[in-house]
């Protein structure tokens, strides 16, 4: 058990110093698509909400939209995922704390609970990992395409302003 | 650049817009202001549909866009109407109109 939980420790910590450059790497690379896609999004929500309609898909839609720019938001990406590691850390330490002779309560039940709580952040922080990795994978296929699309509606005939005969 | 404004929703499928556009078919030139929106054109007069394209089209500050035109009335080549695929930014406007699209 006390092999596991160090090898779950060092785990955590490979985690924190790998996200950090990564992080920063990704986000710089990918920030003018982040801020094209979150303004897309922030034109469809403004324009459901003009609508201001009650029905229930358009509701739904103008919710689904702020979700995708709270994804979107790279400063709530970073504190979600460095919050939960940190406090999968901390608890983490508080666990190796309880074994010390500093620590004068003897209940088994802490312990569990503090490594189990750790655990549950670490994973949590991992789902969200997953998200801004797939959101950058997303982001890459989204440039691809609308690199595709405009070049096929530059073929496309588009309607011309007419001149004005000066009469 | 499409450099259009929209005027007036004339009914759930057509709008007005300025300036007139202006096409060549046949090696003729047609021009006119209405405009009908690709998507929306089977439906019966909706005034759910009309109004929401009022209050999306009218004084939007997103780019407007009209592609893919095709001539569908060219009897009068001053006062023709045009179908398009209409884009309010990046979206096709019929995106907005979920439940009218779906159900016909």
């Amino acid at each position: 058990m006390k092999e596991l939980v160090d090898l779950y420790a060092k785990l955590l910590i490979g985690t924190f110093t790998f996200i950090g450059p990564s992080f920063t790497l990704l986000i710089s690379l990918f920030q003018d698509h982040f801020e094209r896609v979150k303004k897309a999004h922030e034109n469809r929500r403004e324009t459901w909400m003009k609508t201001d309609s009650k029905d229930e898909t358009i509701l739904r839609e103008i919710k689904k939209h702020k979700l995708e720019l709270n994804r979107l938001d790279p400063k709530r990406q970073v504190k979600m995922v460095y919050g939960t590691l940190l406090l999968a850390i901390i608890l983490t330490g508080f666990y190796y704390f309880q074994h010390t002779h500093f620590w004068v309560f003897n209940y088994g039940w802490i312990r569990i609970t503090t490594i189990c709580l750790s655990i549950a952040l670490f994973i949590m922080c991992l789902i969200i990992l997953s998200i801004v990795f797939g959101t950058i994978i997303d982001a890459k296929k989204a440039e691809k395409e609308a690199q595709k699309e405009a070049l096929q509606k530059s073929k496309h005939t588009s309607l011309q302003i007419l001149k004005k005969l000066q009469s | 650049m499409n450099d259009f404004k929209v005027t007036e929703v004339i009914d759930s499928k057509t709008i007005r817009v300025e300036p007139f556009w202006e096409m060549e078919f046949n090696g003729n030139t047609y021009s006119g202001d209405r405009i009908n929106v690709r998507g929306l054109e089977g439906l019966e007069d909706v005034p759910e549909v009309s109004d929401r394209l009022r209050k999306i089209l009218i004084n939007t500050k997103l780019q407007l866009s009209f592609d893919s035109p095709q001539l569908i009335d060219y009897n009068d080549t001053k006062n023709s109407i045009v179908s398009c695929s209409v884009y309010l930014g990046q979206d096709n406007v019929v995106y907005y109109f979920p439940e009218f699209v779906n159900n016909y």
